[in-house]
């Protein structure tokens, strides 16, 4: 297991001869598609480490409320990963507004580092995915989501009803929330 | 333990309903209790959250403006413009790739995540095909123009961007020089 990735030792307790070998056998079963669900939610992979560092701490602290009967471990370990996630974003937000130079903030460095770290693979591989969709669903969901243009406006520009575009998008981003995991 | 259908729809319908509204999902305690009780769908919903994010910022209306600064006519009077500011902008290229790497730059420039997701989509595709075509030079060319037809638009509406507007050229051709030298 790797708790103590990246970091200082979080607890003093945590340590490798501290971790029950089954429980350590759960997590490492479970780490890399952990990380894989934070780093699409987080916007750096570093905060997507921190998260992850902070849910396994809270996953060996809680270990023993875990409960094969009702539910599996990966359900489980993903509810703390989501947790961890929230309350660091959370706490991001909450920080005081740093200035830099000029007008840019924390917040503005925070986002676009995180955009100066999406990798080119990772481009593709959203690319791939938007080739997923049918073509009207991935117009609309590219002129909603990127081009910023409103339900209405997509609607008249492509002739639809405008019931029809929404279901349209609805259908897009479903098809992308199925996409074939490899991990 | 498996999530039913109707709990499963019902969790999407407030996925979709804050992303029609640009609404930030995360930020609904609707949304974060559903997933919080339904945790085999949080891996679904970070496959869309991270497509989304790519694309832009979803939760922002944007301008229709950049859309039509990708069109070929736009593109064609940049070029012009770029192929006399390149004359300018190539010779110190290879400096600030350097000493002024992308990381420094891109930030502020991207203060405007809509700016950048376009200004990235755009660079990414017409590289691309300059790629294809194998031939060096069109690749500078094309990506500064890009950058130059982008900042354009870009200058219009984010006061921030005008003062870089001469540095973010210098940027574009940076990264070219990456993509080509991977």
């Amino acid at each position: 297991m790797r708790v103590e990735t990246g970091k200082a030792d979080p607890s003093p307790t945590l340590r490798r001869e501290n971790i029950d070998p089954a429980f350590e056998n759960l997590l490492s079963a479970t780490e890399s598609r952990v990380r894989a669900f934070l780093r699409r939610l987080a916007d750096s992979d570093a905060d997507a480490d921190d998260a992850l560092q902070e849910c396994f701490v809270r996953a060996w602290r809680s270990r023993d409320r875990f409960d094969a009967r009702r539910g599996s471990f990966p359900a489980w370990i993903m509810r703390i990963a989501f947790h961890s996630f929230l309350d660091l974003r959370d706490a991001q937000k909450r920080a005081p507004r740093l200035l830099g130079d000029g007008d840019v903030d924390i917040e503005d460095f925070r986002e676009s580092t995180a955009r100066d770290n999406t990798c080119i693979e990772d481009r593709e591989e959203v690319e791939a995915r938007l080739e997923t969709l049918r073509d009207v669903e991935r117009d609309v969901l590219l002129r909603f989501h990127r081009d910023g243009e409103s339900i209405e406006e997509i609607a008249s520009r492509v002739g639809l009803p405008r019931g029809t575009v929404k279901s349209h998008l609805h259908r897009a981003r479903a098809r992308l929330r199925r996409r074939p995991r490899t991990t | 333990m498996s999530v039913s259908p109707e709990d499963r729809a019902e969790v999407w319908r407030l996925v979709d309903r804050a992303l029609d509204a640009r609404l930030d999902p995360l930020a609904d305690p609707r949304v974060r209790a559903a997933l919080d009780r339904h945790p085999e769908l949080l891996e679904s919903y970070a496959e869309v959250h991270a497509t989304l994010r790519r694309l832009g910022d979803p939760t922002r209306e944007q301008s229709r403006t950049p859309r039509r600064a990708s069109r070929w006519p736009y593109w064609i009077a940049a070029l012009v413009a770029a192929s006399i500011a390149l004359a300018l902008v190539i010779p110190s290229t290879g400096e600030r790739t350097e000493s002024d790497p992308a990381t420094l730059v891109m930030p502020t420039f991207s203060t405007e995540s809509r700016v950048r997701a376009l200004y990235t989509s755009t660079l990414e595709r017409k590289t691309s095909a300059a790629e294809s075509d194998g031939f060096d030079h069109e690749h500078r060319i094309t990506v500064g123009n890009l950058s130059q037809s982008t900042l354009e638009v870009a200058t219009r509406e984010t006061p921030r961007v005008l003062a870089l507007q001469g540095r973010t050229v210098h940027l574009g051709l940076a990264i070219l020089t990456s993509q080509v030298r991977r």
